[in-house]
């Protein structure tokens, strides 16, 4: 990697931060889930930056960056718990770009599709009502598509499980896409999700150590600061294994030379990041006690969506097998095939 | 906060080492029983260390003017990993090419470095290393072992160490003493000894295990009397040397390969059954998409260590995350090859088994125990 793409995505990183960090605060965050909506006054200063077309090649009036640049994006929407569909809108811009589609203005969802009976079915799409279109990402007749489609066209349902970020689910007729083209070579649907559902995690996992280890330092029983008793502080330590592996799980993932993460890192990385999540989102709230699960402490904006990402497109149940299925056929020792998948080769 | 790890990629020089450290071990190490290779790290064999030596693979990283071949740090790791990975028999030459070579070349006088270098990476001489005593364990900086410096010049040396892996194949071991205060001055008057086993004074007594090896010894001094140029490095600063050493003895491939003989003995079989079950399956998954990540943590250190960087939080970090994963493998595989109570399971997996259940306990223990370990995250993560 060159000093200029360091630079790029550095600079990325930082004006992402700091975006985030005015708006979505934990009261805009607890505002957008109370009214299933996303925030409006965030979603006019991410478009103004221009993040939403990172991924659009300069030709089509975008940035003309890859996935390794933008890494960032999702991560600290992750962080910050965006009330917004950020990431995905930049993703879905990206992907049509590559199919030489220029998508009309507004924010984008994202979902996994399942047809039934001519009708296109989506399950638990994030921020679904609110989101002026969604991009369906599925399999057809053995061959990945993506659809674009008008939220206004689809019947809505609130989805009954966890639904921290306005998750919804969605029915459209089969002619209701507006667009329809094929993904890339190599592009599968389920592991894009699952890998935007990896980064985000990675970054919401980073909130909830710094959340715990601000408040062990604050809280204060049998006289002095609860950081100070080893039982404490060696939960926080296996919280900060578990955010570093989920880190490096998350920077392979968007070590990547085109407009959608490393497809060939997602089991290896949502079988890491979802174990972790689960076991960070537990510890955490060990050391918060009873505060930590309450609506007006900031901890379970993070932890909620941690456990949404750990189930999303995937458990560790469903891509452990896979790993492990891709290793008896293999034929060859573990190590060779962790190196085989790792495939870390320098991105030129 | 602490930093992030960077991803890092093994440069195409060093992977080019890949191919020919293969072709070695498939003639050398392949036809060893998997119980024996299972030993990793802790199976001795000085002809295949001197076998190493010969394709300058012992001490690659030092200068070449010290018999070294200038190899990168990551040259390293790609060698390390292949033997790993097999299961070769390294524990002879562990010590020396893994800490003891380093630290004489940064701590040591030139003298120091002509002497003992040279003869590392030949294979003729073999370290251990004499921290722990009786009655320090993780709490190191109790030693009481002691080298008093004499009127004539020299030093004489008194006490025990405890633990000493290897102190009855090796050569020399490098001794942490107390030089200067006492037990209240905590890590401060500590000083590193390189002393001569063959020394008048020094006892070597073998300790066996439950396994039946006996790879670790007591080591006694009786009054032994060594030479002013045994001290490596300064007088009183023995802590901050030992320090040095935590960041290369923490994060390297043994600290995720210590049970990946007994993962590919299991793989064999798996593939030998119609229909592995899917607990096996999401069972050996987890194995190997956990080594996975580690495996780009380890790199990752690995190119801070390159970079002259002491990442000694990180280091901790990476060995607890991965010696958790190394203890757990021969529990996951116990639980899923007893699925069945009526499967007859083939002798070399189980004898495999017995031998890596028994030694976990180990793997965390070695190096700095998890709750020692837990402890610096915490303070590196500002707690204490």
């Amino acid at each position: 990697m060159n000093a200029s793409n360091t630079d790029m995505q550095d600079l990325i990183a930082q004006s992402i931060r700091t975006l985030l960090g005015d708006i979505s605060t934990p009261d805009v965050i607890r505002n957008a889930e109370a009214l299933r909506t996303h925030d409006s006054e965030l979603w006019g200063s991410f478009v103004e930056s221009g993040f939403d077309l990172a991924l659009v090649p300069e030709s089509l009036g975008g940035s003309g960056l890859r996935f390794s640049d933008v890494g960032a994006i999702p991560r600290a929407c992750g962080y910050f718990a965006a009330p917004v569909p950020l990431s995905e809108t930049m993703l879905a811009r990206g992907l049509a770009a590559a199919a030489g589609k220029s998508l009309p203005v507004g924010s984008v969802a994202l979902g996994l599709a399942s047809e039934r009976e001519g009708q296109i079915m989506a399950q638990g799409v994030a921020w679904g009502a609110s989101a002026e279109y969604v991009l369906i990402l599925g399999v057809e007749a053995s061959v990945p598509k993506a659809m674009l489609l008008r939220t206004s066209d689809s019947q809505l349902v609130p989805h009954a499980g966890l639904s921290p970020s306005g998750e919804t689910d969605m029915i459209w007729q089969g002619t209701d896409a507006l667009y329809v083209w094929e993904l890339p070579e190599g592009a599968e649907p389920l592991r894009i999700c699952a890998a935007m559902a990896c980064i985000q995690a990675a970054g919401a996992m980073e909130r909830v150590l710094d959340t715990s280890i601000r408040y062990v330092q604050e809280r204060s029983q049998f006289g002095r600061p609860i950081s100070g008793f080893q039982a404490i502080q060696q939960q926080l330590a296996v919280i900060a294994e578990d955010v570093f592996a989920a880190r490096m799980a998350s920077s392979w993932l968007c070590d990547s030379p085109w407009v959608l993460p490393r497809m060939e890192a997602v089991p290896a990385a949502k079988v890491v990041i979802s174990e972790a999540a689960a076991r960070v989102s537990a510890l955490a709230h060990a050391v918060h006690g009873a505060m930590g699960i309450t609506l007006e402490y900031e901890l379970h904006l993070f932890t909620k969506r941690l456990l949404r990402w750990r189930g999303l497109a995937g458990t560790e149940a469903y891509w452990s097998r896979l790993v492990g299925q891709q290793l008896i056929t293999a034929g060859i020792f573990t190590w060779e095939q962790v190196r085989a998948e790792q495939g870390l080769t320098q991105i030129v | 906060m602490l930093a992030e790890l960077p991803l890092t990629h093994i440069p195409p020089e060093d992977e080019a080492l890949r191919p020919l450290v293969r072709e070695f071990l498939s003639r050398t190490v392949m036809q060893i029983p998997p119980e024996r290779r299972a030993r990793s790290w802790m199976g001795f064999d000085a002809e295949f260390s001197r076998q190493l030596a010969q394709q300058g693979w012992l001490g690659m990283t030092l200068p070449k003017k010290y018999g070294g071949s200038d190899r990168s740090t990551f040259a390293r790791f790609v060698l390390v990993e292949e033997l790993l990975a097999v299961g070769a028999p390294v524990s002879a030459h562990w010590i020396a090419d893994r800490q003891s070579a380093p630290l004489i070349l940064h701590f040591g006088t030139e003298a120091q470095r002509a002497f003992y270098l040279p003869r590392i990476c030949k294979g003729e001489i073999f370290f251990c290393i004499g921290m722990s005593e009786a009655n320090a364990g993780s709490d190191l900086a109790s030693v009481q072992t002691r080298a008093e410096r004499l009127p004539e010049g020299g030093w004489r040396i008194r006490g025990s160490k405890l633990w000493t892996t290897n102190a009855h194949g090796s050569h020399y071991i490098i001794a942490l003493v107390r030089t200067s205060g006492g037990p209240s001055d905590r890590n401060k008057g500590l000083s590193q000894f390189i002393i001569d086993l063959t020394l008048p004074g020094v006892e070597i007594r073998a300790i066996k295990d439950q396994t039946g090896d006996a790879h670790f010894n007591e080591v006694l001094f009786n009054d032994v009397l060594v030479a002013e140029d045994a001290l490596v490095g300064e007088e009183g600063a023995g802590w901050d040397q030992v320090t040095a050493e935590l960041a290369f003895e923490r994060s390297g491939p043994e600290r995720l390969l210590s049970s990946i003989v007994l993962v590919d003995e299991w793989l064999m079989w798996l593939r030998q059954q119609p229909e592995p079950s899917t607990e096996s399956l999401q069972a050996l998954g987890r194995i190997s998409a956990r080594l996975q990540v580690l495996r780009a943590m380890s790199i990752s250190l690995t190119g801070m260590l390159a970079k002259g960087l002491r990442p000694v939080i990180e280091a901790a970090l990476v060995k607890d995350l991965g010696t958790t994963l190394e203890q757990e493998i021969p529990d996951t595989i116990a639980k899923c090859l007893g699925r069945d109570p009526f499967a007859v399971l083939p002798e070399r997996l189980l004898r495999t088994m017995s031998y890596v259940s028994q030694i976990a306990p180990t793997y965390s223990l070695r190096g700095g125990t998890r709750e020692i370990l837990r402890g610096m995250i915490a303070r590196g993560l500002g707690l204490r």
